[in-house]
């Protein structure tokens, strides 16, 4: 069961539909493995219903009805079923990657770090799956926005904690950290940036300037 | 409208009122129709966001309805400062630093009316 957990505000964000696409799918990502966040973003969504409900009535033209009854025998459009029981990885995950996290064109950051891009269509923020070899380190640094993280396999600790597959870290451009894999196997995330990374320790500095959001 | 009859065959009483499985195609509605408007060009739409509770126990579905029942009821008693900001929130699909913006308010001040306002409402967080 996942321990850390989108904020409140997050989760109200996007019941409401207003987080950026890439963003949304980490939360949603994030709620397919998490009960408890799911009951609350239900909730949150209810306060929608409920508002819905309290406006006021407005007219529309009589021809409206008309048009829309006589629409009512077209094609419905194609549905998806949410969710995957049988695999792990989530199902809206599993359509953006197509295929196995190994066939995945991986670029090589540095020695522990792989970095796949994957196109949500958002074009400002950086949708990638981060590959850190087992009890590899990323080097310490900074955003100069926010990060969102899910883990979906492995685990790492960033020396505050630890995190396993399901978890949800939200970091802002303030915080510094230098997160390890988990000893026994590679640790994959998921990440959602809204900037570049930036390094902090000497030796890996002067990788900033070829560190470049990479939106798609 | 239209949309709520194609899909009225996954509606399901027991998981959520009318009025929130509406609001939420509308939403969905919205946001495509945005992404469309924007060309932006995604795989995703914003039904495969949306993820559903499901195989909830009997007391877990009564315990969702109970809630649902008592946020409408409280709605109405919101003081309008906080109803005006989940109504940018919700029906305008403003994020937090957007309803900021445009209310002219600092961002700090719209975040504690949105917990105030889901404190009054009872919204069931099991955290923070």
């Amino acid at each position: 069961m996942a321990k850390h957990h989108p904020s409140n505000d997050l989760l109200m964000e996007h019941a409401a539909g207003s987080l950026p696409v890439a963003q949304a799918a980490c939360v949603a990502a994030h709620l397919s493995y998490c009960e408890r966040c799911r009951r609350t973003h239900d909730q949150l969504q209810t306060v929608g219903g409920a508002m819905l409900e309290r406006l006021e009535p407005v007219a529309v033209p009589e021809a409206l009805l008309d048009t829309v009854l006589a629409r009512l025998d077209d094609p419905a459009p194609l549905t998806y079923s949410g969710q995957t029981e049988a695999s792990e990885l989530p199902g809206l995950l599993q359509r953006l990657i197509n295929k196995d996290f190994g066939q995945l064109v991986w670029n090589r950051v540095t020695r522990a770090l792989s970095v796949s891009y994957l196109s949500t269509g958002d074009t400002s923020h950086e949708f990638a799956l981060l590959r850190i070899a087992a009890g590899g380190r990323i080097p310490e640094h900074t955003h100069g926005g926010s990060e969102m993280t899910l883990v979906l396999e492995g685990g790492f600790s960033d020396g505050r904690d630890s995190y396993h597959p399901g978890d949800f870290i939200f970091r802002s451009s303030e915080d510094t950290h230098a997160p390890v894999a988990l000893d026994g196997e590679d640790c994959i995330c998921l990440t959602v940036l809204d900037a570049p990374l930036r390094f902090t320790s000497w030796q890996h500095r002067w990788l900033n300037p070829f560190l470049k959001l990479r939106a798609s | 409208m239209l949309k709520v009859w194609q899909k009225a065959s996954g509606f399901n009483p027991e998981k959520a009122a009318a009025s929130t499985w509406i609001y939420t195609i509308a939403r969905n509605c919205r946001t495509d129709m945005f992404r469309r408007l924007q060309k932006f060009d995604t795989p995703l739409a914003a039904d495969d966001l949306n993820i559903e509770l499901e195989g909830e126990e009997p007391f877990t579905v009564l315990h969702t309805r109970r809630g649902s029942d008592r946020i409408k009821d409280l709605m109405g008693q919101l003081p309008p400062d906080q109803a005006q900001i989940l109504a940018k929130v919700y029906m305008e699909g403003k994020s937090h630093s957007e309803a900021a913006a445009e209310l002219d308010l600092p961002l700090g001040t719209v975040k504690s009316r949105v917990r105030l306002a889901i404190q009054k409402l009872q919204v069931q967080m099991d955290r923070q």
